[in-house]
């Protein structure tokens, strides 16, 4: 994970700065495959946006069912809770 | 397992879900209209007049999604009172703060840490680009598009083409936004492979402490620094 974590820090900034790049480049009007390959990246990324979205919102859903039918779960227990944290 | 501090109420969580959907669908489908050239292949897949239709329907999401939480928010606030406002509305208004924050973390990137409170800057960016640019812009502009007869008796035509550069323009200022948005709940090695917050509305007392010192401090009862 520490080696993903690196891999990431590396890569993420410029993944985001080449496609911000290749609109600001296809903007100005400029073509070329590099401009191509950096809008579908954009296009890609965006995708990925999707996927996590729809899969955040369910796995949250799932967490939310469990803790539910969890044997402990007391409504009245996580008012109290809320309240305290509210106060 | 930490301590976990509220952030988001179930509305927001709802609200972004849906707009977060919406304005993804309308970028994959709006992005090859504006750049034919380089992504026309996905209008020659999947045809101009289902794109059209795909692009409409997270019109209609998103701008649903504006209603929804305008409302609930004004009726929060009336009902709740004060409360809810200082706790969920007030962090998210610009301040001259997130200006210094902002010179800060450009100038000393990863280097110094800000003393940020609920939110950063760039999430504040976010929240009102989505505010500003994609509810009110976009979508005042985009209505015009979707139906110009409707307009042309009362605006000039020329007004029309105008509509259409703005509606695209600042589709595209909207999708920077969006990608540094994509960044920082993604990409960021401390959040990878994205952070959860958004969907369980809270976080955890630590990364709290650790991201948002100054609501930290807040919380735990500390005065401001």
């Amino acid at each position: 994970m520490v080696e993903t974590k690196s891999v990431i820090k590396k890569v993420g900034f410029p993944l985001v700065l080449v496609s911000m790049l290749a609109i600001v480049v296809a903007e100005i009007g400029v073509g070329g495959i590099v401009v191509t390959i950096g809008l579908n990246i954009v296009m890609l990324l965006i995708l990925i946006q999707i996927i996590a979205m729809l899969y955040g919102f369910s796995k949250s859903l799932v967490i939310f069912y469990k803790s539910e039918q969890h044997p402990l779960y007391s409504p009245a227990r996580i008012a109290t809770i809320e309240e305290q944290s509210e106060s | 397992m930490d301590k976990q501090v509220g952030k988001f109420t179930s509305e927001q969580i709802v609200t972004h879900v849906i707009i977060g959907i919406s304005i993804m669908l309308l970028f994959i489908t709006g992005l090859p209209q504006r750049y034919p050239e380089h992504l026309g292949w996905m209008i020659s897949t999947i045809g101009l007049s289902k794109v059209m239709f795909i692009h409409r329907l997270a019109a209609i999401g998103m701008l649903s999604s504006a209603v929804f939480y305008v409302i609930n928010s004004m009726l929060c606030w009336i009902f709740v009172g004060n409360k809810y406002f200082k706790k969920y509305m007030l962090p998210i208004f610009p301040t001259s703060g997130d200006v210094s924050d902002f010179v800060n973390d450009v100038s000393v990137w990863g280097e110094q840490k800000t003393d940020y409170y609920k939110y950063s800057w760039l999430e504040k960016l976010s929240l009102w680009n989505d505010m500003v640019v994609n509810w009110a812009i976009l979508g005042v502009t985009g209505i015009v598009l979707w139906a110009p007869w409707l307009f042309a008796p009362y605006i000039p035509v020329g007004y029309l083409s105008v509509a259409k550069s703005f509606h695209s323009g600042f589709a595209v200022f909207s999708l920077c936004v969006v990608l540094l948005h994509f960044y920082i709940v993604h990409l960021t090695p401390s959040k990878f492979p994205m952070a959860y917050s958004m969907f369980t509305g809270t976080v955890s007392k630590e990364e709290v402490k650790e991201e948002y010192p100054r609501w930290y401090r807040e919380l735990s009862g500390e005065k401001h620094g």
